[in-house]
């Protein structure tokens, strides 16, 4: 079997699993919550608008920017495990988006829009740099989780899942090994010189062994395929799920001021 | 199953905290943030003026809408006692739990873990709870709900009949 054809069969089951563990874990509580908020809510006097914002109360561009993208709180708590959390927040968010844009761009849209822009030129030269960037931000970052979690998690009463850790540092090894061997096979490729990680470990691999490389290459991106689709096939029914439900939650929530919100309209309420 | 939970009197409660520094030491080894919460609301203008003071904690809920909003169901409702708690190990902090729930009971902790008041997980049923023990004007007391809805009909009959003298004799069931 060809190895994209592998490829999107596993895509599929995994979104699969995917769409249905976001359908009972996520989409279902999000639909609850606004339907309890609402339910609560006997006062036709205030108007739609202040109804809308009370059973949805849409977060600030700062509480947004401050909670979901910075992770104030995180920071707060300690100036490393800020850093190790932002090293694999960004590190995925960038990798995953330039990834998804490659797949498209390079593989299938070029058959209906002609460019060469994103095929060979500057755009893929991008691309690669950005992946490789990125890839190896996530790389140290899920390492970093991986030591703090065997050290020092237990002492300092984190709640870290160590096998979820191993699973996403694993599709991230196997991406930076797949694209080294692939470049084993091909030392010719054009923009082996953008890929400033992979390609001197391609370089070292082809001087220390001798092997059948284009083989290989198709094994090992098949194993990196199979740990991503069961990662993101694991993703709602896991901590993952944080990746989704914490950015929207702490956000509405307004880091816990909500909370008082709430208090407070209840000793209002009984004045 | 028994349901237990807190009947709070706003008449007597006085917003001396007290309850919320009891709640913090008896629960110190667990607690990071504050569980019990009292809200203060004032209107008007001296000389006219009402104000009301809250002593808010997790009320316990039968049908918890933290529980049915939690993705990860890290909250649990205890058959024996109906109590509502969290288990650590399983959330992740992203404070659906808050947003479902009415009386923003859930508080996030330093850990980045949701947190709450766990009824005095470990103190024996029998026993009044921290914040119950505390309170110099016997504004919280905990129990079993059937109990405290009794509890509040006495003390509503009592009230009635002291502060509005009426003409009336008003009637309970039960001792």
């Amino acid at each position: 079997m060809d190895k994209f054809t592998y490829f999107w069969c596993l895509i599929i089951v995994s979104m699969t699993f995917f769409l249905i563990g976001m359908y009972r874990n996520f989409a279902v509580k999000i639909g609850y919550i606004l339907w309890v908020n609402n339910s609560r809510k006997n006062d036709n006097s205030i108007g739609w608008r202040r109804k809308l914002s009370r059973m949805f109360p849409i977060a600030g561009r700062k509480t947004f920017v401050n909670e979901a993208v910075f992770q104030r709180r995180i920071m707060n708590r300690s100036g490393f495990l800020w850093m190790r959390h932002s090293l694999i927040f960004f590190g995925f968010i960038i990798i995953f988006a330039l990834d998804l844009f490659l797949t498209f761009a390079g593989h299938y849209a070029h058959h209906y829009f002609h460019y060469n822009f994103f095929m060979e030129g500057a755009g893929k030269a991008f691309l690669k740099i950005g992946m490789e960037l990125s890839g190896a931000v996530l790389f140290i970052g899920l390492t970093l989780g991986i030591f703090h979690r065997l050290i020092y998690a237990r002492r300092e009463k984190t709640y870290i899942d160590l096998k979820l850790l191993i699973m996403l540092w694993l599709v991230t090894a196997t991406g930076f090994a797949s694209e080294a061997v692939r470049l084993a096979d091909q030392p010719n490729d054009s923009l082996i010189a953008f890929s400033f990680l992979s390609g001197p470990a391609a370089q070292w691999l082809r001087e220390a062994i001798a092997w059948d490389w284009a083989l290989l290459e198709n094994w090992i991106w098949s194993i990196h395929a199979t740990f991503a689709a069961v990662f993101f096939a694991y993703i709602p029914y896991s901590k993952f799920v944080h990746m989704i439900a914490a950015p929207l939650g702490r956000s509405i929530t307004q880091d816990g001021r909500y909370a008082q919100q709430k208090r407070q309209r209840i000793s209002e309420g009984l004045l | 199953m028994s349901q237990y939970g807190f009947y709070f009197d706003k008449e007597k409660c006085v917003g001396c905290r007290a309850c919320e520094v009891a709640c913090q030491i008896w629960n110190e080894s667990v607690q990071t943030v504050k569980w019990r919460n009292v809200a203060m609301a004032v209107e008007g203008t001296y000389p006219q003026i009402v104000s009301v003071n809250v002593s808010l904690a997790c009320m316990h809920c039968g049908d918890a809408p933290c529980k049915k909003a939690c993705p990860r169901s890290a909250i649990t409702k205890d058959e024996e006692t109906g109590r509502v708690t969290v288990n650590q190990e399983l959330c992740v902090g992203c404070m659906l739990c808050l947003w479902a729930c009415p009386f923003g009971a859930p508080q996030m902790g330093i850990h980045g873990r949701m947190e709450k008041c766990t009824f005095c997980e470990d103190r024996p049923m029998g026993l009044k709870r921290a914040c119950e023990e505390i309170c110099p004007t016997q504004a919280i007391v905990s129990g079993e709900i059937e109990m405290l809805a009794n509890f509040s009909k006495h003390n509503v009959g009592n009230r009635l009949m002291h502060d509005e003298n009426p003409g009336v004799i008003l009637g309970h069931e039960g001792d």
